[in-house]
């Protein structure tokens, strides 16, 4: 069993999928489809398996005396020569941290390809294709540790998102898309000089060994640089540099504010079963990002530049939640709420202690859930009214009872309701950042009370008070998007009651990458003696 | 009690409302109105029995060995120094007082809902919000661990919530639900940070209960700033949960919803949660003497406030609602100055009176077919005489006449208020005050509903509500009149004098905490009979004004001071000052954001830096004219200027 490439496996079904897709007459919609449900259930069944094989108290591995002189914990781990030439290795491995990402990529993508409409799409077959090469470079992206790799996967991602977005939508998709991918592509391309600096400063390439891989930059940087100077002004040092380059990368994918504005219109003109993947997983990259690379290689600027983090979290908390209470298009009260739950998700990360990192790596699961069904309910009701305008449309409880009971539920996950998913990993974010200052925790507290007011906004503004026209001639949902929707709904509830397995998993890493954002960082004075 | 009873109580005090709730809302449409009305309020008679149970567990074992926790199952566990939480639940005389409370009245309240909702098209809606309530309670008493209790808290909430919005096509409903909710967050949020000051300033890293009380004196120093704030912040969730300033708005809209969620959930049990919360904190509260000042004082000011305010209002259900606001600030008072069993005393028979009064009131209003106006009934003693009386029963405890209910325990927390708390005794005049205001506006209501004249023609066609509905209003009318002195005096053979007293004190005194000295007998002496004569003072004056009307309560508005009773009216303008000065800005602020700020700033440079690709490649599309000679041209500049650079730079 030990020596099955179960990562290679999981990360080259969907392609294979996409492969034996092309086999397939475009004309057979309900083959098409069958394929992307089975290709998507076979995924999460491997990742099933992956989860319970998966050992919640893993051998660290030590390199040296002190206690942060660890290299990071993977399992399933595979490693072979990719170009050697250059040290570029192919080596993936699952920890705590990426073990529920990759749950929450399994299951946002069979939800998508679930909530497909085969009936309704226009060139499905290409649709579904896209897709599978999407699911396989998120896969890739959580899975690779070697940083080329990594990149590798983290631009091909935009690929296949490319003609997704571009091709599949409502009307403005062109310039939403244009912003996305250019946005994307600018921070990306950062964060591939940081890469290079990186490489090819770390003390593995002056030794004669070059190596992209995460554990030996991490373990080998390079030594410590003075700060550039530009007309005899200090500006930052060199590694500092390269961490903000990756932060912007990372910062624009997730997004946090002031980096947001491609979101609200990407997500305005996404069909929702693209929205449950697009929303549910991508975003969560970012913040993957800032976990894995983030705190691993830059333990000295992020705890220069945590304050401005924190800042920055605080200000997606608050301005994403105040902007969603004053949206009229349902869909964009739904992508600003986005923006404020990644903020509380950075806001955990940034908190640099155990309660944080475990809330953030939880709450990220918790969102990709949530936020997908959100988008879903709300595309529902759009396509049955006709109209997102929130104004439009009032008094659907008596329409759609059940959708009403179910949207009861994920409204409740998306304002953070004690008993729920979010709420677990909202308090452990909270004591983590209040531990970090209790300031923080206070105003992310108000956070919480905005949320609570724009989702009863959103559910009670559709749901209740006398029907307007527009939804006179709604009716319920079906048996099929019932399906969709209640094993969501069960999965909120279900987290909420239990969370304890979710937190045993993740506890496994989150400390460790406490250990490595804790490392010491060169002081100055250090760098000036001798 | 034995771990494995208490266990098993707690875990069928959860189940069985758990049961209910989800039985009625899958099952109830389906299999129909009678399975609805036997399981909703069947399930909480299965909790009473199994609270009893409880009770005569405790009250056999020994007064030290009442106090039983027991550790359910782990719900989440980040390791040591993390967060852990277990599912544990601690079963002792405080905890089972509340079982008592919400599953005994609750069931009376749900067996009269059966008569109450019975014209309604889903009742298996409302049975299953009203079982999901009774869980969620049971979940907040119970809890002997910090985030279970929170989460037993916001569910309270969130069945509240989905009470009152129960009309949902009514928009002013739709919109208490909202302002309730809203509101409790903010309570929800304030017992979050302190939680975390307890967790992260403890010698002890933990939530669980009985563990911070233990540790909680080693911790923080008496009087220290830490502790102060701890208990401030839980008392703004108790703030929030029980209606108290400046956090009360919610509770008259609350009204909105269906009359027994009104007796059961604003009235009886959840904003009492408020009063349980600070007697469950006592130890921390007892460390911090300032925090303690400034609950007695937030509790007899919103007491002073909504008698005050009560005196005006028409709506029948309002006015109880801003009743029980004010005896609510009572029993706050009473935590407040640390008479913690004097508190409990009232809330348990104030639970009983109280869901009595919103229950006959039930009756007037569903003879009347909803209407709520007090100006348009009158003699109703006619045609509802038995609804009358026990509304009658239920006013003379509110007003605290002797041998019903109220009339004790209020004296009992007025009069230790006599020697305790801050400037004492002045809280106590104030209280005192109080007690002609609740005479006042108890009796006001019930001569304007009940005696006079008839106003409207369907006065004359009311009648006396069915038996479903009058049985349990009975029975609540003859516990508001036997209870105080049966739990004072004791009954021969049953129950020995002081019985509650000597049964909660265990609780209070366990953990360092002290029980408040009572005071001298002719101080006691003296306080109640001032406190009885305020009361006597403002029924009669109710009589002479509102039933006599020697000289009429009109006259007599007209002498009051116009500022009185402008603010009586306009329940001293909080809705409009809170409107003004929160939601107002940030919905502006929002609108700005949205408006100029998101568009011009935010997205502002992102266009910019799409424009200026723009006009690069419209500025240099120019060069690209496809001409063989123009490129060539070109390239010959280019490398001659090429060439001189070089030339330049060589040098």
């Amino acid at each position: 069993m030990t020596n099955i490439p179960w990562l290679t496996i999981t990360l080259v079904m969907p392609l294979g999928a996409a492969i034996l897709l092309q086999l397939i007459p475009r004309n057979d919609r309900a083959a098409v489809k069958a394929l992307a449900v089975l290709s998507t259930l076979a995924t999460a069944g491997v990742v099933t398996g992956l989860l319970i094989a998966f050992n919640q108290h893993p051998p660290i591995p030590a390199v040296g005396p002190r206690p942060q002189d660890t290299a990071l914990a993977f399992q399933f781990e595979e490693i072979h020569s990719w170009i050697p030439a250059i040290g570029a290795t192919y080596h993936l491995g699952l920890d705590g941290l990426s073990a529920w990402l990759l749950a929450l990529d399994a299951a946002v993508f069979l939800l998508g390809a679930v909530a497909i409409s085969s009936r309704t799409t226009e060139r499905l077959k290409f649709y579904i294709g896209l897709m599978l090469v999407t699911q396989a470079a998120t896969i890739g992206v959580l899975l690779s540790v070697d940083m080329l790799l990594f990149y590798f996967f983290w631009e091909g991602m935009l690929v296949p998102l490319y003609f997704l977005l571009a091709n599949y939508g409502d009307r403005d998709r062109g310039r939403a898309t244009l912003k996305f991918i250019g946005y994307t592509v600018a921070g990306s391309l950062l964060m591939l000089i940081a890469i290079i600096y990186l490489y090819v400063h770390s003390q593995a390439a002056a030794l004669g060994h070059p190596s992209f891989d995460l554990q030996v930059l991490m373990l080998a940087p390079g030594p410590a640089q003075a700060p550039i100077t530009f007309l005899n002004i200090q500006l930052l040092t060199p590694i500092q540099f390269a961490f903000v380059a990756f932060a912007l990368a990372f910062a624009i994918k997730v997004p946090l504010v002031p980096f947001h504005t491609w979101l609200p219109e990407s997500y305005a003109n996404c069909p929702p079963a693209t929205l449950t993947f697009f929303a549910g997983i991508v975003s969560k990259l970012g913040a993957f990002g800032f976990i894995r690379y983030g705190l691993t290689l830059f333990p000295g600027p992020v705890h220069d530049f945590q304050w401005i983090l924190e800042g920055i979290a605080i200000l997606s908390i608050l301005y994403g939640a105040m902007l969603a209470l004053v949206q009229s298009d349902i869909k964009r009260v739904v992508a600003y709420s986005s923006i404020s739950h990644l903020g509380f998700v950075t806001l955990g990360i940034f908190a640099l202690n155990v309660n944080g990192i475990n809330g953030a790596i939880i709450q990220m699961v918790n969102h990709g859930i949530v936020i997908a069904a959100l988008f879903l309910v709300v595309g529902y009701i759009e396509a049955r009214a006709g109209t997102r305008d929130l104004h439009e449309i009032a008094g659907l409880e008596k329409r759609m009872p059940w959708l009403y009971a179910l949207f009861l539920v994920i409204t409740l996950a998306g304002l953070g309701m004690p008993g729920m998913n979010t709420f677990v990993g909202e308090f452990t974010i909270m004591l983590g950042a209040f531990q970090a200052s209790p300031l923080l925790a206070v105003l992310a507290g108000m956070g919480v009370v905005l949320a609570c007011w724009y989702m009863l906004r959103l559910h009670q503004g559709l749901m209740h008070d006398p029907l307007t026209p527009a939804a006179e001639k709604v009716s319920d949902i079906g048996a099929a998007e019932r399906l969709v929707l209640l094993p969501m709904a069960g999965l909120m509830i279900l987290i909420g009651v239990y969370p304890k397995p979710i937190g045993d998993i993740s506890k496994a890493s989150a400390s460790q990458y406490v250990v490595r954002a804790s490392v010491p960082p060169p002081s100055l004075s250090s760098l000036n003696a001798p | 009690m034995s771990a494995t009873l208490a266990g098993t109580l707690a875990i069928l005090l959860f189940a069985l409302p758990l049961a209910g709730c989800l039985g009625n809302a899958l099952l109830g449409e389906r299999l129909g109105r009678r399975f609805v009305n036997i399981v909703g309020p069947g399930v909480v008679l299965g909790g009473f029995v199994c609270a009893v149970i409880a009770l005569v567990a405790l009250l056999g074992a020994h007064e030290d060995a009442r106090s039983t926790t027991v550790h359910l199952w782990t719900w989440f566990d980040l390791g040591p120094g993390a967060l852990r939480v277990g599912v544990d639940i601690t079963l002792d005389p405080l905890s089972v007082l509340m079982c008592l409370v919400i599953t005994g009245v609750g069931f009376l309240i749900h067996w009269y809902a059966v008569g109450y909702m019975e014209h309604d098209e889903s009742p298996w809606r409302f049975f299953s919000y009203m079982n999901l309530f009774i869980f969620s309670m049971l979940l907040l008493v119970l809890s002997a661990d910090m985030v279970i209790l929170i989460i037993g808290w916001a569910l309270v909430a969130l069945s509240s919530y989905l009470l009152i919005g129960y009309y949902y096509d009514r928009p002013s409903a739709v919109l208490a639900a909202r302002k309730a909710f809203v509101t409790q967050v903010i309570g929800d949020v304030a017992l979050v940070i302190a939680a975390f000051m307890i967790v992260t300033n403890l010698s002890v890293r933990s939530l669980n209960l009985p563990t911070i009380f233990h540790y909680a004196g080693a911790s923080f120093p008496h009087g220290g700033a830490l502790v102060t704030g701890i208990c401030v912040l839980l008392a703004i969730g108790a703030f929030a949960k029980s209606a108290q300033f400046p956090l009360h708005t919610w509770l008259p809209d609350a009204m909105e919803g269906p009359t027994p969620v009104s007796a059961l959930i604003h009235a009886a049990t959840m904003v009492t949660a408020g009063v349980y919360l600070i007697a469950r904190f006592h130890t921390l509260f007892d460390l911090a003497p300032i925090a303690q000042g400034l609950v007695a004082c937030v509790g007899i000011g919103t007491a002073v406030m909504a008698g005050i305010i009560a005196l005006s209002q028409i709506d029948i259900k309002r006015v109880i609602a801003y009743s029980t606001m004010s005896q609510i600030g009572l029993m706050i008072f009473a935590v407040g100055i640390g008479a913690y069993s004097a508190g409990m005393f009232h809330f348990a028979t104030h639970a009983v009176f109280k869901a009595l009064l919103f229950m006959a009131a039930g009756n007037v209003i569903h003879a009347l077919h909803d209407e709520q106006d007090i100006r348009l009934m009158g003699g109703l003693g006619l045609t509802m005489r038995t609804t009358e009386r026990c509304f009658l029963a239920g006013s003379l405890a509110l007003a605290g006449i002797p041998i019903w209910a109220g009339f004790f325990s209020k004296e009992e927390l007025l009069g230790l208020g006599f020697n305790h708390g801050p400037a004492a005794p002045i809280l106590y005049f104030v209280g005192v005050g109080i007690n002609v205001l609740t005479g006042l506006y108890t009796f006001r209501l019930f001569f304007t509903v009940f005696r006079g004249e008839p106003k409207t023609a369907r006065t004359y066609a009311a009648h006396e509500a069915p038996p479903t509905m009058l049985v349990p209003v009975g029975i609540l009318a003859v516990l508001s009149t036997v209870i105080g002195w049966a739990l004072l005096f004791g009954i021969p053979g049953v129950v020995g004098p002081f019985i509650l007293g000597s049964f909660l004190d265990p609780v209070f005194t366990a953990d360092g905490g002290r029980l408040l000295t009572e005071p001298g007998h002719l101080t006691a002496l003296l306080t109640v009979l001032l406190g009885t004569a305020g009361s006597l003072v403002g029924s009669g004056l109710a009589y002479e004004w509102w039933y006599q009307h020697r000289p009429d309560a009109q006259v007599i508005a007209g002498k009051v001071p116009r500022v009185l009773t402008q603010l009586s009216l306009h329940k001293f303008y909080f809705d409009e000052i809170y409107d003004a000065i929160l939601v107002r800005p940030v919905r502006t602020l929002a609108r700005r954001l949205r408006d100029v700020v998101e568009p011009e700033y935010a997205d502002g440079w992102v266009e910019a830096v799409g424009r200026a690709t723009a006009w690069m490649s419209d500025t240099f599309r120019v060069l690209q004219t496809g001409r063989l000679r123009d490129y060539a041209t070109g390239m010959l500049v280019a490398a001659g200027a090429f060439v001189v650079v070089l030339a330049v730079l060589v040098r």
